[in-house]
């Protein structure tokens, strides 16, 4: 909603608002509250799983790194979340080849990119 | 005797039929009556042969009559005479009951349950003839019984234990047969979907193979057409199974068989039963709301682990898992439930991130059905699973199918195995029957041929003055004569000899690794003991005899029929002695060699 960007512009936003809406229609008039109820829980979830690639990064625990990416990728990408869905994708597929290389920039990019989604979606929790 | 009987013989019966019929089934000379009236008439005795000697190769006139007996030879041939007479000129009347004949003779050739050509007989006059024509011509009840229970379509039930039972059973199965035999002539109305089914519970009783149920419903159409055109019919199209279950495919296709099945399962599957995997809570959530939404009923886990737990309890259609969860994986899942009866048939569908499309291939061996990239795109989550739906519905029909077949298999299985006792026992009095003892007389004769040291004997009897009792003291008292001549010989046989009844007042011994010398002793042991029994009970006090003739097996005897003669002869020659003693074959001297 918001009524401010125009669509398209997905990996510039923090949130897709399509999705929003797509969310807010499956929810309907016999689930109203679907929308507040899935941001809630990806709002509730997320942290650990931020909290989990940074740990995973300073260990070198690369198994923890790439579950928590894939976990968040698909969470996020549930919410609009785009640019927080496509950094952990990216982590994800540079942890499955046991690769280390852009780890280092990525995952704090994925910090910024959750703290954007989720004041966006704190605004639309009301 | 009576004049509707004379009414109905006039009005069905000519030629050789007419003189079969004046024969009394239960008389003396009955065989020898029928023997004579079928010689008389070439195409009579022919006909007689082609369906008393299946399987049994070039069989004389005389050993089958033997073998049948005089009451099941005289019916035959009655229902065979009217059916030759009136092919002719309303072939359509026989096409039926000729269809069923066949098929019967078949079906219990296949069992091994009781006789084939009693169920051809039975089978012939069931729709070949009415009720009261049956009692007229005195067929024996139960060939009777069984053909009026067919007319009248009641079924036989647990509680009727006599010797009818079988036959009808026969009838009953052979029906599906009979039926797919004549569909092919007259195709519309035919249920073949219905057919189709019938023929596969058939299948199952009979334990053949389809290559071999195919090539018996064959030989059973050629041997009906056959018959039908040397009466002068017109020959019948004779289908093939495959043709029948191509026409069933026809019918597949629409709703009949979801029709035939049984409610509840029959209904289309409305909402699935779906059982949703992912361990990211948000996804797990949307997945459920969006197939809640389609109508679908939707069940949780949030691992691999649980899955397959919730899986075993809840029974659903279908199983939708992310792919990537901790413990146990989407695949893994998929192959746990691919190994379990119930997991077999579940529809699965695998979430895959996108980057994983390429590991597919894994997911296909694994045994997953379809995947769905993630995040989804409701509307093709949902198409996808509509795809799986017409999978599961296919495989929800197959499944109830082949559930109707197996319980209409395990229900007929049960009673040919009870059958196939009562099938073996005189009904009277418990003794087995003359179709065991035939059996049982043809096992000893094979495995006492040429070059065997074992001897082989056999003791014939027949119940002095029984027709006397019968007609002075009534059929009751008849009855229990039987029953007590039959427990007296019950209880004085010994190891090795083996009593049954033959019919009438007939009972026969078989003696294994005995000689006529033994055999004799054992006839003695049997005569005196029955002349010594007080029969008591009806008002009726009073004992009986009876006329013991025994014979050995000889190397020149061609076959058992020649045994079973040879102590046929030692009664006669009994009763025309003074009855009530024992005579043997070696005792008339030539006399039993000409046999």
């Amino acid at each position: 909603m918001n009524g401010s960007k125009p669509a398209g512009d997905q990996a510039a936003d923090p949130i897709d608002m399509q999705v929003i809406e797509g969310l807010r229609e499956l929810g309907g008039q016999d689930d109203p509250g679907l929308l507040v109820e899935v941001i809630g829980m990806f709002l509730a979830d997320a942290p650990a799983r931020i909290r989990d690639l940074e740990l995973g990064l300073a260990s070198g625990d690369i198994e923890l790194l790439e579950r928590a990416a894939h976990s968040l990728k698909s969470a996020s990408a549930n919410v609009g979340a785009s640019k927080l869905s496509s950094i952990c994708r990216q982590i994800e597929e540079i942890a499955r080849a046991k690769g280390s290389e852009r780890l280092a920039e990525l995952v704090p990019e994925s910090g910024q990119a959750w703290d954007e989604a989720a004041s966006v979606l704190r605004s639309i929790q009301g | 005797m009576t004049n509707p009987e004379n009414n109905l013989q006039a009005n069905r019966l000519e030629g050789c039929a007419l003189r079969v019929a004046s024969i009394d089934p239960g008389g003396a000379s009955a065989r020898d009556q029928l023997a004579a009236a079928l010689s008389a008439d070439a195409g009579a005795s022919a006909r007689f042969l082609r369906v008393a000697t299946v399987g049994a190769g070039a069989a004389s006139l005389e050993s089958a009559l033997l073998s049948l007996g005089a009451p099941v030879a005289r019916a035959l041939t009655l229902g065979l005479e009217l059916c030759a007479h009136e092919a002719r000129t309303e072939p359509a009347r026989w096409t039926r009951p000729l269809a069923l004949a066949f098929a019967a003779r078949a079906v219990a050739g296949q069992i091994g349950v009781g006789d084939s050509c009693e169920a051809f007989t039975a089978a012939l006059l069931s729709t070949g003839t009415r009720a009261e024509e049956l009692a007229a011509w005195r067929v024996p009840p139960r060939l009777a019984v069984a053909a009026s229970r067919h007319q009248s379509g009641v079924l036989a039930g647990d509680a009727d234990q006599d010797d009818s039972v079988w036959i009808s059973r026969i009838l009953g199965h052979a029906t599906i047969l009979a039926d797919a035999l004549q569909a092919e002539s007259n195709p519309t109305g035919v249920d073949w979907g219905r057919l189709s089914r019938g023929l596969e519970a058939l299948r199952e009783i009979l334990h053949l193979d389809r290559s071999a149920f195919a090539a018996l419903l064959q030989s059973v159409g050629h041997s009906w057409a056959d018959f039908l055109e040397e009466l002068g019919a017109p020959r019948p199209a004779v289908p093939t199974l495959e043709c029948v279950q191509v026409r069933a495919g026809d019918v597949l296709a629409d709703d009949a068989l979801a029709r035939a099945l049984e409610p509840g399962s029959s209904a289309p599957l409305r909402g699935l039963r779906i059982l949703a995997v992912d361990d990211e809570p948000v996804s797990l959530r949307l997945l459920e709301r969006v197939l809640r939404l389609a109508g679908h009923e939707v069940v949780t886990a949030t691992n691999g682990s649980d899955a397959l737990r919730v899986a075993l309890e809840t029974h659903p259609h279908a199983v939708i898992a992310d792919w990537l969860m901790p413990e146990l994986d989407g695949i893994d899942l998929c192959r746990a439930l691919r190994r379990s009866e119930l997991g077999r048939s579940v529809f699965f569908l695998l979430l895959t991130g996108r980057g994983e499309e390429d590991r597919v291939v894994e997911a296909f061996d694994a045994g997953v059905d379809d995947y769905v990239t993630k995040p989804f795109n409701p509307k093709i989550l949902l198409a996808r699973l509509k795809g799986g739906r017409r999978v599961i519905e296919l495989q929800e029909r197959v499944e109830a199918n082949r559930r109707v077949v197996m319980k209409q298999v395990a229900e007929m299985g049960l009673l040919t195995r009870k059958l196939r006792n009562a099938a073996h026992t005189d009904a009277l009095t418990d003794l087995p029957n003359r179709r065991y003892a035939m059996a049982r007389l043809e096992s000893e004769w094979e495995a006492t041929g040429p070059g065997s040291r074992r001897p082989l004997a056999v003791i014939l009897i027949d119940i002095d003055h029984f027709k006397r009792v019968n007609d002075s003291h009534g059929h009751d008292v008849g009855d229990l004569v039987l029953k007590e001549v039959a427990t007296v010989l019950r209880a004085n046989t010994r190891h090795g000899e083996e009593a049954a009844r033959l019919g009438g007042e007939e009972f026969f011994v078989v003696c294994s690794n005995a000689n006529e010398d033994q055999a004799r002793i054992a006839g003695e042991r049997l005569r005196a003991a029955v002349e010594r029994h007080v029969i008591k009970g009806l008002g009726f006090e009073g004992g009986v005899t009876i006329s013991v003739g025994v014979a050995q097996r000889r190397p020149e005897m061609a076959n058992q029929d020649a045994l079973i003669k040879s102590a046929d002869h030692a009664v006669y020659a009994a009763k025309a002695a003074g009855r009530n003693r024992v005579i043997a074959g070696s005792d008339l001297g030539t006399v039993a060699r000409s046999a």
